[in-house]
């Protein structure tokens, strides 16, 4: 009876494990541009924009065009219908929603990931500092 | 050998209320046509994407799984032959049974559907054998949860809607594999492409049986 329940447990722990491991990549959502030509539908592709590579805005025909790479390193040509994102430098992720088009990636909708302005800690810290020591005593409750 | 021969029991007991009543059966094969030929009617000749195809195979496969499946204890309780099981036989040889009686089933639901979806659907299958090999260890998975489930849900009050319920989220894993595979299958990519979703396949079938296997005995005696 109970030699049962180790085997079981261990067994039941093996193959939770296999699950866990293989599942991971199948519901991530997120491809890269590789994957993205495999399957030739829509596509989430996520990556950094290529800083060193022409960046730029046709004003005629309203095409947004930059150089991404994605989380193998490579990298391609995005295109995007619209202007330029708002914050799009500051982002230290951007995410690509649209497909293949040959080597180009026709976007539909970028996601820009910026750095929050909450969430730094350092900054917060630094800026802490700064307002405690500069705050005026009198008349200030902080709770 | 006893316990062999217990299973054997079991499993022959409820094949042939199965084959007298036919609940399941009936039920199964009025589900699988009925979606099927909905689908076919609502689709007509247009050729669907290997993507869709395997999402309509599962569906119906899910949902005729959790019609034809959820039968076995609830008819043990509801006849009251609950105790005669507890006083003759050991609660892993009932399992076991049952296992082996919803693993029929579900393997036969599995050939039914899959059957009258690739001929209705006029669907051309480029690797018969990765689509054979993903169904059959869906079917496993499958059975495996809906076994241990179904002895569960057999002792609340109302019955009806609880296994569905309780069964979806468990299966996620197992759809979101089992789809996948489908698909790559029906699209004719090679087997190491779909090696992770067979992996999942196993782990999920191995995970949830013998889940079951230590879980059963606690269930069956409370």
């Amino acid at each position: 009876m109970k030699w049962k329940s180790i085997l079981g447990l261990i067994a039941m722990a093996g193959f939770a494990g296999l699950l866990l491991m293989n599942f991971g990549s199948q519901v991530s959502g997120y491809m890269n541009f590789e994957q993205a030509a495999d399957t030739g539908s829509k596509a989430h592709v996520v990556g950094t924009w290529v800083e060193n590579r022409p960046t730029r805005y046709d004003r005629s025909q309203n095409v947004f065009s930059f150089y991404m790479k994605d989380q193998t390193g490579t990298v391609r040509k995005v295109r995007y219908p619209s202007p330029k994102p708002a914050n799009f430098e500051q982002a230290e992720k951007v995410v690509v929603e649209g497909q293949m088009n040959g080597e180009a990636f026709a976007a539909s909708h970028i996601l820009v990931k910026c750095p929050s302005k909450y969430n730094d800690a350092k900054g917060l810290e630094k800026q802490a500092t700064q307002s405690s020591s500069s705050a005026p005593q009198a008349g200030l409750r902080t709770e | 050998m006893d316990w062999i021969a217990g299973m054997w029991a079991v499993f022959r007991k409820d094949l042939r209320v199965e084959l007298r009543t036919r609940y399941a059966l009936n039920s199964l094969l009025l589900f699988v046509l009925g979606s099927l030929l909905l689908v076919l009617f609502a689709v007509g000749p247009q050729p669907l994407t290997a993507r869709v195809q395997s999402a309509l195979l599962w569906i119906v496969m899910l949902f005729a799984a959790s019609i034809g499946l959820g039968r076995s204890f609830v008819a043990e309780q509801e006849q009251g032959t609950v105790l005669l099981l507890q006083l003759n036989t050991r609660p892993s040889m009932v399992f076991a049974g049952k296992l082996l009686f919803n693993l029929l089933t579900v393997g036969l639901l599995t050939g039914l559907a899959a059957g009258a979806f690739l001929f209705l659907l006029n669907v051309e299958v480029p690797a018969p054998g990765l689509l054979g090999l993903a169904l059959a260890l869906g079917a496993v998975g499958l059975a495996g949860a809906t076994t241990l489930l179904a002895a569960l849900v057999a002792r609340a009050a109302r019955k009806g809607p609880l296994l569905p319920v309780l069964l979806l989220p468990l299966l996620i894993p197992l759809l979101v594999a089992g789809t996948s595979a489908t698909r790559k299958a029906l699209a004719g990519l090679p087997w190491i492409q779909a090696q992770d979703e067979l992996l999942t396949l196993i782990g999920f079938a191995g995970a949830t049986i013998s889940a079951s296997v230590v879980l059963f005995d606690y269930i069956w005696h409370e």
